[in-house]
């Protein structure tokens, strides 16, 4: 079980304190797909990040809890967290994952010093069984291990990175925007993939600004607007009866396949330094009455199993 | 003039934008109010009078206050012309009196005499001390005297001293001036008696060289050090501005020609660049100067023709990314030329790189200037602090411990490359956001 | 197994092109046979630069004999016809025999001389002549000897290049390992005190000329305090004791190692910052991170090795622009090195010497760009392709 509770990270910035996740909750049990999906700055990747403990400065974590089974793990201490739960229970396949591997090493040396830092590295040969194997797994063929990153296409790095983020099996894998800047055909080959691995009873946090994408993998759904989570629940009841007039626009910005009028969200994101009073939507909300502009909206249940933040719902 | 605003906002760069106003301004000052002296830096006879590689006025005020000697420019106190024997013979005199109340002794006194005469005059110079005792210091044809006498250089005068004093190996006016070990206080008198044949004509003058001059001293030919610092600052930002933005703009035509145009055209042209950097530019600089003797212009033409590489590779490689931009390739789709886009789309993206270029190229250019001039080989008709730097290392002021005739100059290069380091240290940070802290 | 033998044939070749050039060349050619072999594209890449190089060898070489070649050649000529004129005229009993005809008859045999040269010839006609005297060092110098008192400008050279490499080489490994240890510690900590004197130091380096910081040491410690020599190598005489000898070189030696080392090494720490703050901001060192390496695995796997191309490139420059610079702060400092010989040179204006000592400098140049090249094509797979 991994839960999230009321998790905050700000940026300290010249320009002010940036508020880029706060107090974001959700859980989710062995097994189950979370799709974080929001406009790009909205946190989503920011959460990721938080859960891995790998916000960089001017960032910090300052509340929340992220419990692993129980144990708040941005409470341990960083080596334990290092050594027995980062990579180890959840890992991660980035955004533009391409860039994730050092230029300067093949493939195969990337999985070496993986197994390494985690003390299951025991000797050549049998890194090298495990890494095909890895390879294999995600439909790469073994010439790839001793492969320079440069040689490798942008789908092929992608699926290196999953294979890696796979190798201690893990129990959740945040997959941060798995699929953007490749092209179609490969993007449905990565979904397909990640679909697989769920199938096998892995925990996947897939982060996107892309609904269509997050729609066909995952169980639970956070939308999050500016810092914030505005709706919560299962995937299937959020889509079908979206409660907040932002995930409304956000479907009705998503291409499907039925066809019918895309439209497009007017306005863009708030400065996160200094966000609009009350609910922070309202700027850009249809709805937004004199209530939206003071007061900021409670989640509330809409029905079982699926929340939402709107003075209107 | 988003950059200039953020450039400012950076603390370098607003420390270096200050330094800069502030050396333009004095630039502006020396041009207009020192700017004859740039004709005199070869004048050896005109600095001649001025006391040799004596240290700054306040140095001496500070180290050692009781014996400092300013230097005095003396006209003469009395001049006596009599005509002997109807007009046949003319005797002059000319009288000068010293009030000396400082503790120290003179460098040197300069006597000039500009005689003129129908056949050569003789002429007796006494020397009269406070406490009365007179020495003939010289007695010759005046054919045989100098126009500017050096009493402590001029033979006569250090052999007549010298037998007067039965001393010899100091310098003859420490003999001159000095009882035992104190200097004597009170009125010099300087006598100057003149007779000849038919008509002669004198004017003269009497300098008493002080041990201290000025703000900054002079150099061994008595040059004032204040006077050819400021002299040199024009030049000084002259020559690096002018070097690097020739370098600079050469180097941004070409870095976007080559990227833009891609293909065997930027491969040709990035093996030129490679070639071009594997050279050895001060070697060459040196023989290219040793062989053509060149001017001022034809340096900083040298100079840019080997510092152009930097801005070449910084354009093209921010050329190659533009061409993938939207807009480029929109007007590209919509037929536009490719000179125009270049010149419409593509230059003014690259401008704020070449001025970072331009300031950044200043220091390596002006440096490398001096040192040529420290070598010898710059323009010699261009008073630079380069030239001084020369002067100051063939004639041993460090080993002499001349250090106001070093300091100046190297200083002063010093700062114009500093102030334009930091401008384009600043520049560099706002054009690279990843240099940047957030 | 195949590195090691190919380093070692490597090492072997570059010794033997000193020693034993024919050996040598069996050495370097088996060496290509060998990567031809076994890498055929990377070796193809290697030759391709070692040609490069060549090119920009011969290049500098044909412009410096164009430019000098006029003035070799007007040079030389002077030189025959007063040689000639010194002999006539030493021999009373030819120049009364001569008569008025002593003019015609100098001018005659300085013409027989000049031709016999091939003097009489343009510049370029005389090229592979001038080339190759200058390839070899075997130019005679006009006024300049070594220490034996042999003219030739080999000799000369080679009598002052370790003097140089002693100075400027101990230099650049104290000021590259100080500033690349200061750069390292302001990369990691920035913003701190180091990083902020790093800064500092860099603007120093670049902005103060070295030899000027020279004549200021010389002034301060030498005139001053009196506390070392204002110049030279050795005292005179130098010490005959062995260990005598090396402290008093390592007496002379500190006051412009320590001004190198003063101006440089700012430099050096604030690129190797530079270097390494874009380092840690790529994105795999984030993800190596994320993969739980340890902190100082990932600083040296991620953040060091892959910054090493630039970082050695850095390198590479500083150290052929410390050769050059060592001209003129070799003069201040009297260090009887390379750089002093092209002031001598300079001053008495040796055609030959400073022709030879601009191809040394070059060869120097080249091959350390050269060297430069073939590391990077090692060390970064991406070149290697």
């Amino acid at each position: 079980m991994l839960e999230v509770r009321d998790l905050k990270v700000y940026y300290y910035t010249k320009k002010g304190v940036a508020r880029a996740v706060d107090g974001v909750s959700f859980s989710l049990k062995r097994g189950e797909s979370l799709g974080i999906a929001g406009e790009s700055g909205c946190g989503k990747s920011t959460t990721g990040m938080a859960i891995m403990r790998l916000v960089e400065r001017p960032g910090r974590i300052v509340g929340g809890e992220v419990l692993l089974d129980g144990t708040d793990v941005l409470k341990m201490d960083e080596e334990s967290f290092r050594r027995e739960v980062r990579w180890r229970r959840i890992s991660m396949v980035f955004q533009g994952a391409m860039n994730s591997l050092t230029p300067v090493y093949t493939v195969y040396q990337h999985f070496k010093e993986t197994l390494k830092a985690h003390g299951a590295y025991a000797g050549e040969e049998e890194a090298r069984e495990i890494t095909v194997k890895m390879l294999r797994m995600v439909s790469l063929p073994p010439e790839v291990a001793d492969r320079y990153p440069h040689q490798l296409s942008g789908g092929q790095k992608q699926r290196v990175a999953i294979a890696l983020a796979l190798l201690l099996s893990p129990e959740y894998v945040i997959a941060d925007e798995p699929t953007t800047a490749l092209d179609v055909i490969v993007q449905a080959q990565i979904i397909n993939l990640l679909k697989e691995l769920q199938e096998k009873g892995m925990s996947i946090i897939l982060i996107s600004h892309d609904l269509g994408v997050i729609s066909a993998l995952s169980d639970k759904l956070l939308i999050m607007y500016a810092g914030k989570a505005v709706e919560y629940g299962s995937a299937e009841k959020v889509l079908r009866n979206p409660a907040h007039p932002y995930t409304k626009m956000l479907l009705e910005a998503t291409p499907r396949v039925s066809g019918g009028e895309l439209r497009w969200i007017p306005g863009s994101p708030p400065d996160l330094t200094n966000p609009p009073s009350g609910c922070r939507f309202h700027p850009r909300c249809p709805l937004a009455k004199e209530v939206c502009r003071e007061e900021e909206p409670k989640m509330v249940e809409v029905e079982n199993g699926h929340w939402a933040a709107c003075h209107f719902t | 003039m988003e950059v200039v605003r953020e450039l400012l906002s950076q603390r370098a760069g607003a420390f270096g934008a200050a330094l800069f106003v502030v050396l333009l301004l004095l630039a502006l000052y020396s041009m207009s109010s020192l700017g004859g002296y740039a004709r005199l830096w070869h004048n050896t006879t005109y600095w001649s009078v001025y006391p040799s590689a004596v240290p700054p006025e306040w140095f001496g005020k500070l180290l050692y206050p009781d014996k400092v000697v300013p230097t005095l420019f003396l006209d003469p106190t009395n001049v006596t012309k009599k005509s002997l024997f109807n007009g046949a013979a003319t005797n002059v005199t000319v009288v000068y009196e010293i009030p000396y109340s400082y503790g120290g002794v003179p460098n040197d006194i300069k006597l000039i005499l500009n005689i003129k005469y129908e056949s050569a005059p003789g002429v007796k110079v006494v020397f009269i001390r406070p406490d009365g005792k007179a020495v003939t210091v010289i007695r010759d044809s005046a054919k045989n005297i100098p126009t500017i006498i050096s009493f402590n250089n001029f033979d006569q005068i250090k052999n007549n001293v010298y037998t007067w004093s039965r001393v010899s190996g100091v310098q003859p006016v420490e003999l001159l001036f000095k009882e035992g070990d104190e200097v004597l206080k009170g009125t010099y008198k300087v006598v100057v008696t003149i007779i000849g044949l038919g008509e002669v004509d004198v004017r003269s003058e009497l300098v008493v060289d002080g041990n201290v001059y000025g703000l900054m001293g002079t150099d061994i030919f008595g040059r004032d050090i204040f006077v050819y610092t400021m002299v040199g600052l024009p030049y000084g930002l002259l020559i690096g501005v002018l070097t690097s933005l020739i370098a600079a703009v050469w180097g941004t035509g070409y870095g976007l020609v080559s990227g833009y145009a891609g293909g065997k055209v930027d491969e040709v042209m990035q093996r030129i660049l490679e070639i071009w950097y594997s050279i050895p530019a001060l070697p060459i600089l040196i023989m290219l100067a040793i062989i053509y003797k060149p001017t001022l212009m034809l340096i900083i033409l040298l100079i840019a023709v080997f510092s152009w590489m930097g801005a070449a590779k910084v354009v093209r490689s921010m050329v190659l990314s533009l061409k993938n931009e939207g807009y480029v390739m929109a007007a590209k789709a919509a037929g536009a030329p490719s000179t125009w886009i270049m010149i419409k789309h593509v230059l003014p993206q690259v401008l704020p790189y070449t001025a970072a270029q331009v300031a950044l190229g200043v220091p390596g250019a002006i440096l490398t200037e001096v040192s040529l001039d420290f070598l010898g080989l710059g323009d010699p008709n261009v008073p630079t602090w380069g030239w001084m730097l020369h002067d100051a290392q063939v004639y041993g002021a460090s080993v002499n411990g001349y250090w106001w005739w070093i300091t100046p100059p190297g200083l002063m290069v010093a700062l114009v490359a500093l102030s334009f380091a930091m401008m384009g240290y600043a520049l560099d940070v706002v054009l690279n956001p990843r240099l940047r802290e957030v | 197994m195949l590195k090691f033998v190919v380093l070692s044939l490597l090492l072997i070749a570059s010794i033997l092109t000193f020693l034993n050039p024919p050996l040598a060349a069996v050495a370097w050619l088996a060496l290509v046979a060998l990567g031809l072999k076994k890498d055929r594209a990377l070796t193809l890449k290697i030759l391709t630069r070692v040609a490069n190089a060549a090119l920009v060898l011969l290049a500098v070489l044909v412009i410096t004999v164009a430019m000098f070649g006029g003035t070799i050649a007007e040079i030389k000529k002077e030189m025959i016809i007063s040689e000639v004129k010194r002999w006539v005229m030493s021999q009373p009993q030819l120049v009364q025999k001569l008569g008025p005809k002593v003019k015609e008859f100098i001018a005659q045999q300085a013409e027989r001389l000049i031709k016999a040269e091939g003097l009489d010839r343009p510049w370029y006609e005389n090229l592979p002549y001038y080339l190759s005297t200058v390839v070899t060092l075997e130019l005679r110098s006009q006024v300049l000897r070594s220490n034996t008192g042999s003219q030739l400008v080999r000799d000369i050279t080679m009598e002052r290049l370790p003097r140089t490499v002693l100075l400027f080489t101990t230099a650049t490994i104290i000021s590259a390992v100080a500033g690349i240890l200061l750069g390292l510690v302001a990369a990691r900590k920035r913003g701190s005190f180091v990083d902020k004197f790093v800064t500092f130091a860099a603007l120093i380096s670049a902005s103060f000329p070295m030899w000027w910081i020279g004549m200021i040491m010389i002034q301060i410690f030498s005139y001053g305090l009196n506390l070392f020599p204002s110049g030279g190598m050795t005292s005179v005489p130098p010490p005959k004791e062995l260990l005598a000898y090396l402290s008093d070189l390592l007496y002379h030696m500190a006051l412009p190692l320590t001004t190198i080392v003063l101006v440089s090494f700012g430099g050096w720490a604030y690129v190797t910052r530079s270097i390494l703050v874009g380092a840690t901001k790529e994105d795999y060192v984030l993800a190596a991170k994320a993969r739980g390496l340890a902190e100082r695995v990932i600083l040296l796997r991620h953040v060091l090795r892959p910054s090493l191309p630039p970082i050695l490139t850095m390198i590479a420059l500083s150290l052929v622009a410390s050769l050059t610079g060592a001209i003129i702060t070799e003069i201040v400092f009297n260090w009887p090195g390379m750089g002093l010989l092209y002031w001598e040179a300079i001053e008495t204006l040796d055609v030959p010497v400073i022709l030879g000592l601009t191809y040394v400098f070059t060869l120097v140049f080249v091959i350390a760009m050269l060297i430069l090249d073939i590391l990077y094509i090692i060390l970064d797979p991406r070149v290697r392709g």
